[in-house]
């Protein structure tokens, strides 16, 4: 029993004991006493000798959803050009930028004074509610009755780094766990064949946050998020060495056994049963995660659906991957796009950059969406699409000097997030930014308040997910006042 | 008996009076069981109850959360004394020493009104009896007060002698029995040989024993045969390769610079330092001052100074729009969370936003020991200025350490008399006409609060902004120039002002003939003297770098430009000044010059003070310099250089944590806490590290044992070794974390060999590691060492470990980060070509501490060993066993590969016998035989994984290869 | 008879004289007029004064009681005397404390008057004590003294010390106000409405009984004066008034109101204080009930309940606390039946979170295991859950049969499992199936337009069965009241160029 489960459980049973103690002589009665105490005293679930980390736990709560796809657009992309529609913009494009906007406000390159920059994109209404969405998404408007928006997110980084690591692991610093190492924490998984915390990466380049945007931080590594990969071992070191065949890989892993157990009856270490289990996992890790990440076994209406570009990384892909993960009962799947900094240099520019980008994406989601609904899997699986944080509703101005090229800085006044599945509500806004879309004027979500809202459609309270670390406890959403959940978002 | 009630009639008379008692009886019960909590049995009452065993834990269990030192619920926090034994925000008195019926705290945990009672329900359960009746005891007993017992000086216990003790070697032996005694275990019995020198030989050197090695120890059978190992491995080359790995996780050692790009930079020179110190037995407090304190030592050696790139561990965020005056501060506040993380075990990161929530350490002491250590020239750029060039041949240390030295003194020699002149010179302002900027700047002519005329620009800067002055001379010649770069009006030393670089510099003028000509300037001098660039670069047309302040403005700044020869101007001594600011980065604010004067001078001296032998000796002692100093092949290593005195930043508190809220100004101080005599307070940074290992300081010590400790034995005597505070878990043994603290300190002299010797030649650690039933249940992880330690290999010595074991370990030692085999794509760093070739040669084979380590990319089979990123200190690496540290050892080709050479070895030494050369690789991994059952199984395997070859007479390579992929598998092969 | 008469007009002259003064006094009074220091000072003195008139009218009441019993008559001169003199000198510290202002003005004006008719009574029985009186005349002047001394004093008491009897326990029992008061056509919007949810649901807390956070909520003075942490009411702002934003707290969020446990406003009492206070929260706001806005036209209805009726809520918490304990102990059983399995099968079986009974059968790692024999053996324990996933497994035939009785069943997942179409049509009286997943089990479009039952199926999955898009539209048709979700995909359209193109672009940072 590894170092920190032990620490948990004595102190789970302590006070879990004094608790269930007090509990039932309270008069809940001899039943309630047998059930707990049994589960108290080693006979089942999370107590048991060899607790398996990543066994699935019972959530705080009846949950909405079981598992969940986070599709990250490392970069920001620019949500005026795409959801939040400003008609104001259209009206005072190339004007300078209002001076309130400026006075106050730090900017990663814009100084001087900007003008505004209006989308260079038409918007049409799409879907029953009539929401006004850019030309450039064609696919996604069959889809849009099942997503809901948060305009109003609000984060304290503008710059990518920072920006990712407080959105994913509720810091701005590095060191922390991040948001699937909790939830594998918090829930374990269903599919002990395969790992809890997947990360699928596509656009060339990891994140600017780096592995660190998806690390266990201090909770022990075997909550780690596992990078699956498009070339070579789609899990590093997943298939044997070519000397070695699956035949003579079971033969080798019987004979460690032999050997491990007899090991065990001389020294009697409970570490040594542990990695005999933990040896037995790999064969079955190995078998089930080749499976899983194969997308050739799909069916071929499924590739034209997705747009899949097999053999190659791509964004298609990595959708396709991510329903054969959820299906199979993976819990976190995590998917990061690179390549939406759309600032207006080189290929970065906020018209044809920005369309061919949304391009890459707009099929693959519109088919993961409808994929997950049609096999039922879309009711407990929780969709989230969006980047680290906006783009100003005014163009660049690096470093005061005008450049040709369109683009937009980073904005940590307002952006926009959507979600889908686990009984969001379809076809719904929550929050309003105003008329240039600078500032949130309704219903402000931070960066905190998505997080917990996160968790609480997984049935976990974030107050209640802590790890004792450093004298704190340690939460998702920080040590400070707890967050707050929009329920709002729910039907 | 009495609650039993009986039919009335048939009692005699006197058992029914009794009867006719029982209401009343029942009815004084009752009552009784009403009014307070009943007695517990005063066995577990402890006699005298001491603050800090009983009292404190159940404070910070159960009322620290509300009424620490952040939030003080009703004004009440039982941090410090004062404050728990004076009066609440209601006026009531917390705790009124021996009386508790008088004490708030006292009535709150007894009432029965659910409104009242603390802890308040919803919180936490009512306070246990036990505890209620320890803080009665407590109050009635004088609620004498005791600081947490990390913050008192350690006193020497009294070494306990037990009974009949045949068992113990040394004093750490008669602690440990002790305890072990009280828990009613009994000690195991010695290790055998064979695994005892695996056992010490891994935890001293990071290899496993060569079996002559082991064979030598087994047949050495004098008194002193375990002695002699522990001296020879102590002597070892490899001692500070391994011993080194954990204080490179402490120090947060990397090859890159973090963040973003996380781009690669030298830090290896000290990387090789820290193992040629542990080598050297470099006592721990020198140790400690040369890392934070090297520059400023009096007779510093080229070794002190690169020591103190300990500090410029940190990270550099050089992603694009950062700005650096706020990583810099991240990096100070890093820096000071490590010291005290490092050093003394202590969660001091807290309270940069807040005072401690546990232990009595303020928000205003944070800032204040910050303040030590945030007066460094580094400032999160992309050079990594200041660095120091560490030549790569040992004899040439000293001697290109000395020279850089020197030219330091030179370039003052060469600067001081211009300055001197230019301070006592009188100098004359221009008069402007105009001024305009090109990319339409507004460059208005304005006044400061002295009526001074000055030039001022508008708001929008950007980058190759072009001035022009035209402007008219006081005096109708001049030698030399005067800039005077002013700090802008909202900028202030809390928060400096832009950057400025002055590209290159124009004057025009009209000489006799009437044409207009440009003036010949003979050199460029400003006021500090060693710059990252020189400011005669701003007279070199091309060169868009010269004078400047980068890449904040802290301080009012000038510079001198001399002329080649006197200047007269015609009668209206009309000059134009033309001023480039070409250079630029990509953050918000452009480096240009915002806010200036300009003023004249027209003293000879200035060109006769450049003839002056002084200043031609120093120009030319400097050229030479400068030659001698390329000429020797080194590498530039960031290190820690204090500010010039008259250009030192200054230090305030961050409200709530915020660094663009200052609060007031704090110089440099030590928590008071940790100080017995106030009077020699540390007040610099070289008078902090002395006090850090003086015995003034209760921590260092303990904390340097116990993280030793942990690293032989798996759980540190303070188990949660980052927390040493009152919400860490209490010393197992306080008693002999005390004592060898004292003995390091005092005794041993702060030798690290000598500890380390003290703890491997203990009976306690040369226990055999087998664990009985009962120490299972009783005992399970060790805690009070009834066994042997028994832990698996850290991620360096699973790699060394195999490499060793099949003959491929190379033992080169020192130099650049090596590149062994890891897969592609695992580098995918955001805007950087960085790739990773795999080394070739030897190089593929190093000791892993010579790893090349990517903060953002980490080794990957050293991640899935549970090394941590090194982007914060990290004192404890939290051990895990998963299927993917499985995947390592079984398909890594690196592991594979070290199958194959044993396969090899084997097959060399027994060409025919299969079962001879599976037991020579069995000795080779474990240095044992295999017993007979092990040895039939990997027998077994070899004929399976035979198929085709089978009874070719001679040992099939593949086959072998795979018996030794299940060898170095086994679980006995994975720990040590 | 001379004398009698002079008596008679010196009686009414003086007592007449001294009305007019005490009239003139009164009506010349107004409220914080001016206040100099003097009259400050003075005016400090009447609570002290005040109560020695009271206490000789009771003595002199007693007295007068006590001679009827004994017949004898008594001389009250020197008692009215008191009386009177007492009175006065309290009427003129009263005028001047009146003047500081401060009060309110209507209770203070009832008092001022009161005041001023027991002055005048105390003076005129005084006088008829002097001179000669008909006993029924004193007895007259005595009561109308009583009665106007016990006005007095209860105005007086009313204006300091409020109403003592708003915190009488018939008074205060919140059921009073269980039942919205009936509403006539015109809607005086506070005191119709606002005020009976403010005393039915935060009065208890925020009343003259109990003042917590020192903010009292039973009087619309009392409102706009607000608490300890200021006014409960900013501008006309619902969303930033605290009156209404604790209520819109999170349950969990320590700032709520009510607090837990506490009946809760719900959304229709939440928009009438919203409208309120949108509308300057003023007392006099009235509204013909037409205009009343439909968010909380429901309060109209006579009859509506602010507090559910506690016989019922009684019989309700009864009822869950015993469905509770009957959850527990179902799966205290379910439990321990399913620790009977050995591990691996165990852990198909999750509860739905920590407490409750619903059992939920997924096997999803040991989906490689469970042959259709084993499955059999879990049937008994499968047949308690609420969601079964079958996907992917091999079906014994007792299945459908079992599961047909299930009252838990709720969810079935049959998706890629070969069914028979008549093992499937047994699964049609299954009575809370709501959601059925037959996703790729190679179903024909026949069996599903012809299947009857399945009477509170919600939703429907056949997608990956090659039914048309015009059978989708009549099984749609076949199943009214539940969604049919069918294939859904993307056609691959020609033009589409999906592959990525990725460049190195040297991006900025």
């Amino acid at each position: 029993m590894n170092l920190i489960t032990q620490l948990q459980t004595d102190s789970l049973s302590a006070t879990t004991r004094r608790y269930f103690l007090k509990e039932c002589m309270a008069g809940l009665g001899a039943i309630w006493f047998s059930s707990e105490a049994g589960k108290l005293f080693g006979k089942s679930g999370y107590t048991s000798k060899n607790a398996n980390p990543l066994a699935a736990k019972h959530p705080h709560f009846p949950p909405k959803a079981k598992r969940i796809i986070f599709l990250h657009m490392a970069g920001a992309p620019s949500q005026l050009d795409l959801f939040d529609y400003k008609p104001e913009l259209f009206r005072l494009d190339g004007k300078d930028c209002p001076p309130e906007f400026l006075e106050g406000q730090r900017f990663a390159f814009i100084s001087g004074v900007p003008s505004l920059l209006a989308p260079r994109h038409k918007f049409n209404p799409a879907g029953k509610s009539g929401q006004m969405i850019s030309e450039i998404l064609p696919h996604f408007r069959e889809i849009i009755d099942e997503v809901c928006f948060i305009k109003s997110m609000q984060t304290d980084q503008f710059n990518h780094a920072p920006a990712q690591l407080l959105l994913h692991t509720g810091n701005a610093n590095l060191g922390n766990a991040s948001m699937g190492s909790w939830i594998t924490y918090g829930l374990g998984t269903e599919n002990q064949n395969l790992p809890g915390f997947m990360v699928l990466v596509s656009g060339g380049k990891n994140p600017s946050a780096g592995k660190s945007a998806w690390s266990s931080g201090f909770l022990p590594s075997v909550y780690q998020g596992v990078q699956c990969r498009s070339e070579g071992d789609p899990i590093l070191y997943l298939n044997n060495p070519s000397q070695i065949d699956r035949r003579s890989r079971r033969q080798i892993l019987d004979t460690i056994d032999e050997i491990n157990r007899r090991h065990y009856e001389e020294v009697g270490d409970p570490e040594t049963l542990t990695r005999i289990s933990q040896y037995e996992m790999t064969y079955r890790l190995q078998m089930h995660a080749t499976d899983a990440l194969d997308i050739e076994k799909e069916p071929e209406y499924i590739h034209n659906s997705y747009g899949t570009n097999p053999g190659k990384e791509s964004f298609a892909n990595n959708c396709l991957l991510a329903r054969r993960l959820v299906e199979r009962g993976v819990r976190y799947v995590q998917l990061y796009d690179w390549g939406w900094d759309h600032h207006g240099n080189g290929q970065n520019t906020i018209d044809e950059g920005l369309a061919r980008k949304c391009k890459e994406i707009d099929r693959p989601i519109a088919a993961l969406i409808q994929d997950l609904k049609q096999r039922g899997l879309l009711d407990d699986t929780l969709v989230v699409w969006g980047g680290e944080f906006g783009r100003t509703p005014m163009r660049e101005l690096r470093g005061g000097v005008a450049s040709d090229t369109f683009g937009r800085d980073h904005h940590k006044e307002a952006f926009t997030i959507w979600m889908a599945g686990a009984g969001v509500k379809g076809g719904y806004t929550y929050g309003q930014t105003d008329p240039f879309g600078f500032f949130v004027e309704e219903n402000p979500v931070h960066v905190r308040d998505l997080q917990a809202t996160i968790l609480h459609a997984l049935g976990l309270d974030s107050h209640h997910l802590s790890f004792p670390y450093q004298g704190l406890d340690q939460r998702l959403t920080g040590v400070g006042e707890t967050p707050h959940v929009i329920e709002d978002l729910f039907a | 008996m009495l609650l039993h009630p009986t039919p009335l009639g048939r009692c005699s008379r006197p058992f029914k009076h009794s009867l006719a008692a029982t209401p009343v009886l029942v009815g004084l019960a009752f009552l009784t069981a009403c009014t307070g909590p009943k007695e517990p049995d005063s066995l577990s009452l402890p006699e005298t109850i001491s603050f800090n065993e009983h009292v404190r834990p159940i404070l910070t269990q159960n009322c620290t959360a509300c009424h620490g030192g952040v939030k003080k619920a009703g004004e009440v926090s039982f941090i410090y004394q004062e404050e728990a034994l004076g009066y609440s925000q209601s006026g009531k008195r917390v705790i009124a020493p021996n009386h508790p019926n008088r004490s708030e705290l006292y009535r709150r945990i007894t009432s029965q009104n659910p409104d009242e009672r603390m802890p308040p329900a919803a919180h936490g359960d009512p306070l246990s009896d036990l505890d209620i009746q320890i803080l009665k005891k407590w109050i009635q007993q004088g609620a004498n007060w005791e600081e947490h017992w990390a913050y008192q000086k350690p006193q020497a216990p009294a070494v306990p002698l037990p009974t009949n003790d045949t068992w113990s070697r040394n004093d750490i032996d008669r602690f440990v029995l002790t305890e072990i005694k009280k828990h009613g275990l009994a000690p195991n019995p010695e290790a055998d040989k064979t695994s005892l020198l695996r056992r010490l030989t891994l935890d001293l050197t990071g290899l496993p024993p060569s079996i002559e090695e082991t064979e030598a120890f087994i047949s050495d059978n004098t008194p002193h045969a375990y002695e002699a190992q522990v001296d020879r491995l102590l002597a070892s080359p490899h001692f500070g390769e391994r011993w080194a790995v954990p204080w490179l996780d402490l120090a947060r050692y990397a090859d890159t610079a973090g963040y973003e790009k996380d781009s690669y930079r030298d830090m290896w020179p000290y990387r090789d330092w820290v193992i040629r110190a542990l080598n050297a037995d470099m006592p721990f407090d020198q140790f400690t001052l040369s890392q934070l304190a090297g520059d400023l030592l009096p007779n510093k050696t080229a070794d002190d100074l690169l020591a103190t790139a300990y500090h410029r561990n940190t990270k550099t965020n050089v992603e694009g729009g950062t700005d650096d005056e706020e990583f810099l501060l991240a990096s100070v506040i890093d820096r000071s969370n490590t010291v005290w993380q490092g050093w003394m075990g202590t969660t001091f990161g807290c309270v940069q936003c807040h005072s401690h929530p546990y232990d009595p350490f303020s928000q205003q002491s944070y800032f204040e020991f910050a303040a030590f250590l945030n007066n460094s020239q580094d400032h999160d750029t992309r050079d990594e200025f200041p660095k120091f060039s560490y030549a790569h041949d040992p004899a040439k240390r000293e001697e290109l350490f000395q020279m850089q030295e020197d030219l330091r003194k030179v370039n003052l020699a060469y600067t001081r008399p211009y300055q001197d002149l230019s301070q006592n010179t009188d100098w004359k302002p221009l008069t402007y006409q105009s001024a305009q900027s090109t990319q339409d700047v507004v460059l208005s002519i304005e006044r400061d609060k002295a009526g001074r005329e000055l030039l001022q620009t508008g708001p929008n800067t950007p980058r190759g902004t072009v001035h022009t002055i035209e402007a008219s001379s006081p005096i109708d010649s001049f030698t030399a120039l005067r800039v005077d770069a002013l700090m802008p009006l909202d900028a202030s030393l809390e928060i400096p002002g832009p950057p400025f670089v002055l590209s290159f510099i124009e004057i025009f003028y009209e000489n006799e003939s009437g044409e207009e000509v440009s003036v010949q300037f003979e050199r460029a001098i400003s006021d500090e003297a060693n710059t990252r660039t020189s400011p005669s670069e701003s007279l070199e047309k091309e060169n868009k770098n010269g004078w400047k302040a980068y890449p904040r403005q802290h301080y009012d700044r000038w510079a001198v430009f001399v002329t080649k020869e006197p200047i007269h101007l015609k009668e209206r001594k009309n000059v134009r000044i033309v001023l480039h600011n070409l250079a630029g980065h990509d953050g918000a604010e452009q480096p240009v010059l915002r806010r200036f004067r300009l003023s004249v001078d027209d003293q000879s001296n200035w060109q006769a003070l450049s003839q002056s032998l002084q200043i031609v000796e120093a120009e030319a002692a400097r050229e030479k310099l400068n030659r001698d100093i390329k000429n020797i092949e080194s590498t530039a290593v960031p290190i820690i250089r204090e500010r010039e005195t008259d250009f030192s930043r200054v230090t305030n508190i961050f409200i709530r944590g915020d660094w663009l809220a200052k609060g007031d100004r704090v110089s440099p101080a030590v928590p008071a806490i940790l100080l017995s005599e106030p009077d020699q307070k540390p007040t610099d940074r070289i008078e902090m590290a002395k006090w850090l290992v003086s015995d003034e300081n209760p921590l260092t010590a303990r904390f340097t044992v116990n993280r030793h400790w942990e690293q032989l034995f798996g759980i540190g005597i303070v188990e949660t070794l980052e927390d040493f505070g009152s919400a860490g878990l209490p010393p197992s043994n306080q008693a002999l974390l005390d004592h060898l603290a004292l003995k390091f300190q005092g005794d041993l002299k702060w030798s690290t060999k000598a500890l380390l010797k003290e703890i491997v030649m203990s009976a306690t650690y040369r226990q055999s590691a087998t664990i009985s039933e009962e120490k299972r249940n009783k005992d399970p992880r060790n805690i009070y060492l009834s066994r042997g330690p028994r832990q698996r290999l850290t991620a360096e010595m699973v790699r060394d470990n195999a490499l060793k074991v099949s003959g491929l370990l190379s033992t080169k030692q020192f130099g650049k980060p090596v590149m062994p085999y890891q897969p592609d794509k695992v580098w995918r760093s955001v805007y950087n070509k960085e790739a990773w070739e795999t080394s070739e040669g030897e190089d593929r084979y190093r000791r892993a501490v010579y790893t090349y380590w990517k903060r953002s990319a980490t080794y990957p089979s050293f991640v899935t060993f549970d090394a941590p990123s090194r982007d914060v200190c990290t004192p404890r690496r939290i051990a895990t066993n998963t299927p993917l540290q499985a995947l390592v050892t079984l398909n890594d080709p690196v592991y594979f590969e070290c199958a194959e050479a044993l396969a090899q070895k084997a097959i060399e030494a027994h060409p025919e016998s299969p079962s001879d050369a599976i037991r020579y690789a069995h000795k080779q991994a474990l240095l044992k035989e295999p017993s007979t059952e092990d040895l039939e199984s990997l027998l077994d395997l070899y004929h399976k994984s035979e198929g085709s070859e089978a009874n070719s007479g001679t040992v099939s390579k593949t086959s072998l290869a795979i018996v030794n992929n299940a060898l170095l598998n086994l679980d006995a092969f994975l720990t040590k | 008879m001379q004398k009698t008469r002079r008596n008679y007009i010196l009686a009414t002259g003086s007592a007449s004289l001294i009305a007019i003064v005490i009239w003139m006094l009164a009506t010349s009074f107004t409220q914080g007029s001016e206040s100099s220091p003097w009259s400050t000072f003075l005016g400090g003195f009447h609570p002290l004064v005040l109560h020695i008139p009271i206490g000789v009218v009771i003595v002199i009441f007693a007295r007068s009681l006590w001679n009827l019993r004994t017949r004898a008559a008594s001389d009250n001169r020197f008692l009215w005397l008191l009386a009177a003199l007492s009175s006065s000198a309290s009427f003129a510290s009263g005028y001047f404390l009146g003047n500081e202002g401060g009060y309110d003005s209507e209770l203070l004006n009832r008092h001022l008057w009161s005041a001023a008719a027991f002055t005048a009574f105390a003076w005129i029985s005084f006088i008829l004590e002097v001179l000669p009186a008909s006993r029924s005349a004193k007895a007259l002047l005595l009561s109308l003294n009583l009665v106007s001394v016990s006005l007095a004093g209860h105005y007086g008491g009313l204006m300091v010390h409020g109403d003592p009897f708003a915190a009488a326990p018939w008074l205060n029992d919140p059921q009073r106000y269980a039942i919205l008061p009936e509403i006539g056509e015109e809607v005086a919007l506070y005191q119709d409405i606002i005020d009976p949810i403010l005393q039915a649901k935060c009065v208890s807390c925020h009343g003259p009984a109990k003042r917590k956070g020192s903010l009292r909520l039973d009087t619309y003075a009392h409102i706009r004066v607000g608490g300890k942490n200021g006014g409960v009411l900013t501008g006309n702002d619902p969303t930033r008034s605290t009156l209404l934003t604790v209520t819109k707290l999170p349950l969990h969020d320590d700032q709520h109101m009510p607090p837990k446990g506490k009946p809760q406003l719900n959304e229709v009492e939440q928009a009438a204080i919203s409208h309120w206070i949108a509308n300057g929260s003023s007392v006099e706001l009235v509204l013909p009930s037409a205009d009343v806005p439909s968010s909380f036209q429901a309060m109209l209805v006579p009859g509506y309940r602010l507090l559910p009726d506690p016989k019922l809520e009684a019989e309700r918490l009864a009822k869950e606390k015993e469905k509770q304990l009957l959850a527990i102990a179902r799966r205290a059983e379910l439990q321990s039946l399913i620790n009977e399995r050995p591990p691996e099968l165990a852990s198909c079986f999750t509860f739905a979170d920590q407490h409750g009974d619903t059992l939920h059968f997924t096997p999803i790692t040991q989906k490689g295991q469970l042959t259709s024999d084993l499955l059999e053996t879990l049937l008994p324990l499968i047949n308690e859950c609420h969601t079964i996933d079958l996907s992917d497994l091999t079906l014994p035939d007792s299945l459908f049969a079992m599961l047909a009785q299930s009252e838990s069943l709720v969810d079935l997942n049959l998706s890629r499992t070969q069914l028979t179409e008549l093992a499937l049509s047994s699964l049609s009286v299954s009575p809370n199936l709501e959601r059925l997943n037959l996703f790729a089990t190679k179903l024909s479009a026949q069996w599903l337009t012809s299947a009857q039952g399945f009477q509170s199926l919600r939703t429907l999955y056949i997608g990956q069965n090659g039914i048309s898009r015009e059978h989708l539209d009549s099984v749609r048709t076949h199943f009214p009241n539940t969604e049919v979700i069918g294939d859904l995909y993307l056609e691959a359209t020609a033009d589409e160029d999906v592959s990525d193109t990725y460049e190195d672009t040297e991006g900025s940072k």
